[in-house]
């Protein structure tokens, strides 16, 4: 096997490089993905339910390859081609339920040939989460970027960062539930003490407000 | 294992690590600051949540404090007594035509007589289990 070594890789019709090959062994260049084609191209759409034909209100920066998301349009599907602002796509929308694109509803396509880095990525992405059990002895379930849960009593939990929050303006979202049944007694999960390392988590009857321990304790946080 | 701590509140705080840390390094890291902690095994800290309120930092292991655990066995009374109280409250308070006033005030006397009693058994009780007993749960 040999090694190919150079600094730049480009298309020969290409005006700039494509992929940059830097010297620490990081990579750079008009492949990578920016925080723009992360949020992708949004306009609104017209599709009734079981087309495969999409009229979009504006077909700017719209090119084949590209994944389509929008109401009713299945996960994956791409634009085959797209004429004027008439996009084929690569599979019909659901026929049922009836989830046909309005004209008013937004449809936004993603490109299909980027590469994606850590630093577009991870503003996006969930931060920290964890479900565990609150009730008898406490179990962690599943977590990510937690330590730990302190249980500081009924109902009265601190949930605890592997690596810190940046700042301690993150959105954090909880829910509780006190049991497995379908219409169980209801559960509010509120949250306080917002800091970078941790945040407090409690749980409470909806009817009386008295603090109770929850069979389901869910947090996830955003920043 | 676990991490054990005694909180601001008098109680027992216990620190459940999910694994991506060492015990010692959650403890570095979770264990408010200038706070003594102890590392103990699982069994160290009781399963039942009923008097969760009242764990303290015993000399092995969390303990229950058995004056806190009649405090909240009374809060629990009260609470049981409340929802037993409730459809004769409706009677007596809304005046409903038709019901019977007086067989309402009845049933609430005899309601008071019965949680009297497990007052009673509540204050006379020497143990947590006790106190569970006293109020059927």
């Amino acid at each position: 096997m040999s090694t190919l070594s150079t600094t730049n890789l480009k298309n020969a019709s290409s005006a700039s490089n494509n992929i940059v090959l830097n010297s620490d062994g990081t990579v750079g260049g008009s492949a990578l993905a920016t925080t723009s084609d992360m949020a992708g191209i949004t306009t609104t759409g017209t599709n009734t339910a079981g087309s495969a034909t999409l009229t979009v209100g504006s077909a700017t920066g719209i090119s084949a390859g590209m994944f389509i998301v929008g109401e009713g349009i299945a996960p994956g599907t791409t634009v085959s081609t797209i004429v004027g602002t008439t996009v084929t796509m690569s599979q019909a929308s659901a026929a049922s339920p009836n989830l046909g694109l309005s004209g008013t509803e937004p449809v936004t396509f993603y490109a299909n040939n980027k590469l994606v880095s850590p630093g577009v990525v991870g503003a996006m992405l969930c931060r920290a989460w964890v479900n565990f059990n609150g009730t008898s002895t406490v179990a962690i379930r599943a977590s990510y970027n937690v330590s730990s849960i302190t249980d500081n009593g009924t109902g009265d939990y601190t949930v605890n960062f592997t690596t810190a929050m940046p700042d301690a303006n993150y959105c954090a979202v909880a829910t509780g539930a006190l049991d497995n049944t379908t219409g169980g007694r209801s559960s509010v999960a509120s949250i306080n003490s917002y800091s970078t390392g941790s945040v407090k988590l409690f749980t409470t009857r909806s009817s009386t407000a008295a603090f109770e321990d929850d069979l389901f304790c869910n947090l996830s946080i955003f920043r | 294992m676990k991490i054990i701590y005694q909180n601001e509140s008098g109680g027992v705080s216990v620190i459940h690590p999910t694994g991506e840390l060492s015990i010692e390094q959650v403890a570095a890291k979770d264990v408010p600051e200038g706070v003594a902690y102890e590392i103990v095994e699982d069994d160290a800290i009781p399963s039942d949540r009923t008097f969760r309120n009242a764990w303290v930092m015993g000399d092995c292991c969390v303990e229950h404090d058995l004056d806190k655990c009649k405090a909240l066995g009374h809060d629990m009374r009260l609470a049981k007594r409340a929802e037993e109280f409730a459809p004769h409250d409706e009677v007596i308070m809304k005046q409903i035509p038709g019901a019977d006033a007086t067989a309402a005030e009845e049933a609430r006397q005899q309601i008071r007589d019965k949680y009297a009693q497990v007052q009673e058994q509540i204050d006379a009780a020497a143990t947590p289990d006790e106190i569970k007993a006293a109020l059927s749960i």
